[in-house]
């Protein structure tokens, strides 16, 4: 079984509560099997019986959980609790057991798969997971041509529901158009995306010779370094809210922050820790539609941690914009915070 | 009365909670009732450990309001079910096990901070609240409850409230008890009471101190109002090596008869210092570790830091300063996580027993000489946690590497290293125990550590709850 691979943290964290204060899933629905001490119990219980795994009661907590890996982040010897969920998932779905609803989805995103490459330029390639004007704006800014990769997920979608093989042919397929573009960087404005590129391909043995993979935060504080953009215009107050895949898997905090302070927006702290997600399941990818009303009390718990109900929130993650802005909630992207009035310097 | 749970009348049973407090808080599936079957105490991680099968409740339930509670315990009374309240199940004596099956009453949605009152430097909460979650809400508005606990993290409000917890800073702070200054609370037979609003007043008994430290078994606690704090300007560290621990329990003792007010002070037995210090600090050297910190006002602290540091310096130790004090402090609950954390194959208890400065190195040494004597394959170390103007808490721990693999003989082994090591305490002056409380693991001795004032606490459960349906088979008080 895929879980084996995680027995370390099996036996840290089944007697272990020293995070479940963070847990996402656990911070709504308050249930001792939503903590990675109740998820690792129940594995625990699999591995010594595998048999188990068949129980949909357990099935079900393996697919609740957000997948933040604000447990893991806050975990002093940071043991992968979310990456033990993903072996979880993948051992469901190798035995046959993935819920209907899971397949159907994997099934949709496969037949919705056409990577399209456009444009010109052998510098920059952008990698677009959704229709936005993130590629027009940067373009305008920095008066570069480039080539744009639209395409409806990087295979992480199935990748994070247990489907493994589906998508490493994704990866496969997006990898060989990349590299057949000649471009040296791609710049992503989707956290999951850079994820799946900067993280996930290499783990599944694709190399990337000596192309990088930004994040367009990371790629824009280049650009604002080296005084090619510049940042101004704005006075207001915003809570930026972080995204699971840039902190929780990839250390990015401290770019988009001083992104915005560099536009001029005065940044206050959301909620009332640093520590919890607030990204309302985006390293789940889907968890909208597998399990809608987990989100609406994510989203609940998000209203109850604002200062006011007009607080102007930023993400970085378009899955978290998506949902807070389906709940009427006040939120920009963070291209939108700056772009929308930077200038070529 | 145990319910079983293919039968209609569980069916019954379950569609009446349902109604009384909503289908969602009324919960029976496979992986939440694992999650209840096991809490921090060694012997069902043991079970778990030896794939034998789990002890589940029938049914768990959430209620949101106090009210809902209290419909809870009128239908639990009604069938003679058992109810025994789970909050954080971060409790290390089994206090929440629903070993008789029945309801697990799940208290962490009864999770509102309802008012901070800046006036009078109070705050009310529901005692499902998680401890970091509502310290957290009480930073953002400015103050702090000065309760830091090792389980802050895991642990709810209420359930410090059921054991009696205490905190990192408790010399200066105090324990749970002393901050808090009411309760509300449902009864076994469903009512929901409120104790008077304040601490200090002389209209008879103090029903909220006869609460703390029920464990659940008089009711449950459902909202609470703590005393909170001001951010202090500074909090300042020292640490010493003392050539062993009977000059730095010298020192930590003159520190508390000369009433000063340290926030902390934490002494290290030799052993514990090789072990966890240097693991978690790195200090690799022989000797008894003591450090100490205040908070105030700058000049406060200074003054009362520079007259602690004379007198420690009374004993001749080393001096390692106030970064390796700090260091400390910066790490103070890293000890707890895996893998500094003791754990599996391990078996290991926390010894905890409290007594005054003259007794309590006897009880150190009594407890020593029985573990090691009888229980050559266990290790024994401690350290002196807690500390008051009379005397203070024993942290001991004992430690074994390979216990049994039979999950019965390990059972009996380790419940026989706990009868000798408690009794040793109590022969010594100790009491069992300072803030882990007594729960399924040491119920059978409340009557020896008592004697005949327990049957006072056993007519005082009879009467409140006289089906005995309130975590039963706890405190001593029998099924
Ligand atoms: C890593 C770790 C470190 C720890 N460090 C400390 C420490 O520094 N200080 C300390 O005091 N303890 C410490 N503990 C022990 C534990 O956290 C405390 O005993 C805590 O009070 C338990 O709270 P809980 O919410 O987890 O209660 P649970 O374990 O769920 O329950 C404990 C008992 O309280 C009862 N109970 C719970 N809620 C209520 C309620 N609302 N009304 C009535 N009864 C109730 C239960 O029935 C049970 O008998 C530590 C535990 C761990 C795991
Ligand atoms: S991730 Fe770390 S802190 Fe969380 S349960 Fe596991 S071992 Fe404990």
């Amino acid at each position: 079984m895929h879980i084996q691979t995680h027995t370390d943290v099996i036996s840290a964290c089944r007697f272990c509560f020293m995070c479940r204060h963070l847990d996402t899933t656990g911070n709504v629905t308050f249930r001792e099997a939503d903590t990675p001490r109740g998820r690792a119990l129940v594995l625990d219980r699999i591995r010594m019986n595998p048999e188990q795994l068949a129980n949909p009661d357990f099935i079900n907590v393996m697919y609740q959980s957000t997948l933040s890996a604000a447990c893991r982040k806050h975990c002093v010897s940071h043991y992968d609790e979310a990456g033990l969920v993903l072996q979880a998932r993948r051992d469901i779905v190798e035995q046959n057991l993935v819920p209907e609803a899971v397949s159907q989805l994997a099934q949709s995103i496969q037949e919705q798969f056409d990577p399209k490459l456009t444009g010109e330029g052998q510098d920059v390639l952008i990698l677009s997971t959704q229709k936005d004007t993130f590629e027009h704006q940067l373009v305008h800014l920095t008066d570069k041509t480039v080539q744009v990769l639209q395409v409806n997920d990087t295979g992480k979608i199935p990748s994070v529901l247990g489907l493994t093989d589906q998508a490493k042919e994704m990866a496969k397929q997006i990898a060989a158009m990349i590299k057949k573009s000649g471009c040296s960087t791609v710049v992503t404005n989707s956290p999951a995306a850079f994820d799946a590129l900067k993280n996930d391909y290499p783990s599944w043995e694709i190399d990337w010779d000596g192309i990088t993979i930004e994040h367009s935060s990371t790629y824009l504080t280049k650009l604002v370094d080296a005084k090619k953009v510049t940042l101004q215009c704005n006075d207001e107050v915003v809570y930026y809210i972080d995204s699971d895949y840039l902190r929780n898997y990839n250390d990015i905090t401290v770019e988009p922050r001083q992104l915005l302070e560099q536009a001029g927006y005065q940044l206050n702290p959301f909620g009332t820790n640093p520590e919890e997600s607030y990204a309302l399941g985006e390293a789940a990818m889907v968890l909208d539609q597998l399990h809608p009303k987990l989100v609406q009390m994510m989203v609940e718990r998000f209203k109850s941690m604002m200062d006011q109900p007009l607080d102007r929130i930023v993400t970085a993650s378009p899955y978290t914009l998506r949902i807070l802005r389906g709940a009427g909630i006040d939120v920009m992207s963070l291209e939108e915070a700056l772009l929308a009035c930077s200038a070529k310097a | 009365m145990l319910l079983q749970t293919d039968n209609y009348h569980f069916e019954m049973i379950h569609s009446e909670l349902k109604w009384a407090v909503g289908a969602d808080n009324v919960r029976t599936d496979d992986a939440d009732k694992l999650g209840h079957s096991i809490d921090y105490y060694w012997v069902p991680e043991l079970w778990h450990d030896r794939n034998c099968p789990p002890q589940p409740p029938q049914i768990i339930v959430t209620p949101e309001t106090a009210q809902d509670v209290a419909k809870v315990m009128k239908i639990a009374n009604n069938y003679k079910i058992p109810v025994t309240p789970w909050g954080g199940g971060s409790g290390s004596q089994g206090g929440a096990l629903p070993i008789y099956g029945g309801i697990s009453l799940d208290t962490k949605k009864l999770n509102k901070v309802l008012e901070i009152d800046e006036k009078s430097l109070t705050i009310t909460a529901e005692t499902g609240c998680n401890m970091q979650q509502l310290e957290w809400a009480t930073e953002k508005a400015g103050y702090s409850t000065m309760h830091f606990p090792a389980s802050i993290a895991c642990a709810t409000l209420g359930g410090f409230l059921a054991h009696r917890g205490t905190g990192v800073l408790s010399t200066k702070y105090g324990k749970i008890e002393d901050m808090v200054m009411s309760i509300e609370m449902v009864t076994p037979e469903g009512e929901v009471i409120n104790t008077l609003p304040v601490p200090r007043h002389a209209s008879g008994p103090d029903l909220t101190q006869m609460f703390l430290g029920s464990e659940g078994t008089l009711g449950v606690m459902t909202k609470v109002t703590l005393k909170i704090h001001p951010i202090p300007e500074c909090r300042k560290f020292h640490a010493f090596l003392f050539k062993n621990m009977t000059s730095a329990m010298a020192a930590g003792s003159e520190l508390m008869t000369s009433r000063l007010r340290p926030a902390v002070i934490r002494l290290y037995d030799t052993p514990e210092t090789a072990k966890l210090i240097k693991k978690v600090l790195g200090i690799d050297r022989e000797g008894s570790y003591l450090v100490f910190g205040f908070d105030g006002p700058e000049e406060m602290v200074d003054l009362e830091m520079a007259r602690a540091c004379e007198i420690c310096r009374k004993q001749n130790p080393e001096d390692l300063g106030t970064e390796m004090g700090q260091t400390w402090w910066d790490n103070r609950y890293k000890f707890f996580y895996p893998p500094y954390m003791f754990h599996m194959p391990q078996a290991f208890g926390t010894l905890d027993t409290v007594a005054t400065f003259a007794n309590i190195e006897n009880v150190y040494w009594a407890m020593k000489k029985v573990v090691t004597e009888n229980f050559p394959q266990a290790t024994f170390i401690g350290h002196f946690s807690h500390w008051y103007e009379w005397g203070c808490m024993l942290y001991a721990r004992f430690i074994i590497d390979d216990p049994p693999s039979d999950p019965a003989e390990a059972t009996a082994l380790y419940n026989k290293i706990w009868d000798m090591a408690i009794r040793a305490a109590m022969d010594n002056g100790g009491v069992i125990n300072e803030h882990h409380g007594v729960g399924l693991k040491l119920g059978r001795m409340m009557p020896e550590l008592y004697g005949n004032a327990f049957d006072i606490l056993k007519r005082i459960k009879k009467i409140m709850d006289p089906n005995n349906i309130m975590n039963p088979g706890k405190m001593g008080f029998g099924n």
